[in-house]
């Protein structure tokens, strides 16, 4: 079983997940997926960045021409490597609160 | 309140502190970043609140990447650091302190020891590049 990923790597990958972002549009989705709980600022999200492209899970792309298109940015992207690194830690999320959920109801039995 | 321009100059200064590869990649970025940010703050407060959030950013990740590309300059100037205040230390207590050598061997074996912490620290290398990704249990 693989180590569970910190929480900046599996947001940063969770939102690369739906497609290539620039680090600005990352860091805003960290702020949505996580209600503001989890807000990234530029120093911490770029050396992730680093460290995933380091890691082959994160590579640079070219963006796709859009009206969103911000040429003065970088653009990045999940390689499969690290599609697979995303998969294997929400399962593991999953597995944990497939637990949790299932000793929940003893613990409160066990209060009562 | 404090003009934008001096806000991101200062932050331009600040990023200096960042080793100097991980600067040339990052910085345009960074600032790109952090002008968008300064953009979507209305309020004092907000503004307030995104300079606490990006001085805090700084304070954390700037070590952070230093550890990451230099491990052994950083372990080589916290040792130099230390020796630094032991001297210190010892020469203060010779003159004021008239049971200074027995304090200096006391001082010597911590000086010693947390050298020795810092060489470990400066030896530890990562054992695979995934391993900065993930939490190691316990």
């Amino acid at each position: 079983m693989s180590n569970p990923l910190t929480p900046a790597v599996f947001h940063v990958l969770l939102s690369l997940a739906a497609g290539a972002r620039h680090g600005y549009a990352i860091m805003q989705d960290v702020a949505v997926h996580t209600n503001g709980k989890l807000r990234m600022g530029p120093g911490t999200l770029y050396g992730t960045i680093d460290r995933l492209i380091a890691a082959t899970w994160v590579e640079e792309v070219e963006p796709e021409k859009s009206a969103q298109h911000d040429a003065r940015r970088r653009y990045y992207a999940l390689t499969r490597d690290g599609r697979r690194a995303l998969d294997a830690e929400i399962e593991r999320l999953e597995d944990a609160v497939r637990a949790a959920r299932a000793l929940r109801p003893a613990s409160r039995r066990s209060r009562a | 309140m404090i003009p934008r321009w001096l806000l991101l100059r200062a932050y331009r200064r600040l990023l200096r502190g960042y080793p100097d590869d991980f600067r040339r990649r990052f910085e345009r970025e960074m600032l790109l970043d952090a002008h968008a940010s300064f953009e979507s703050a209305k309020t004092t407060t907000e503004r307030l609140c995104l300079i606490a959030r990006l001085m805090e950013d700084l304070t954390v990740s700037i070590p952070a990447e230093w550890l990451r590309h230099d491990r052994i300059r950083v372990a080589a100037l916290a040792a130099v650091i230390h020796v630094m205040s032991w001297i210190t230390v010892v020469v203060i207590s010779w003159w004021q302190w008239p049971d200074a050598p027995s304090a200096i061997h006391v001082v010597g074996v911590f000086s010693g020891l947390a050298l020795i912490c810092v060489a470990c620290v400066a030896a530890r290398q990562h054992s695979s590049r995934e391993q900065a990704l993930t939490v190691k249990p316990t």
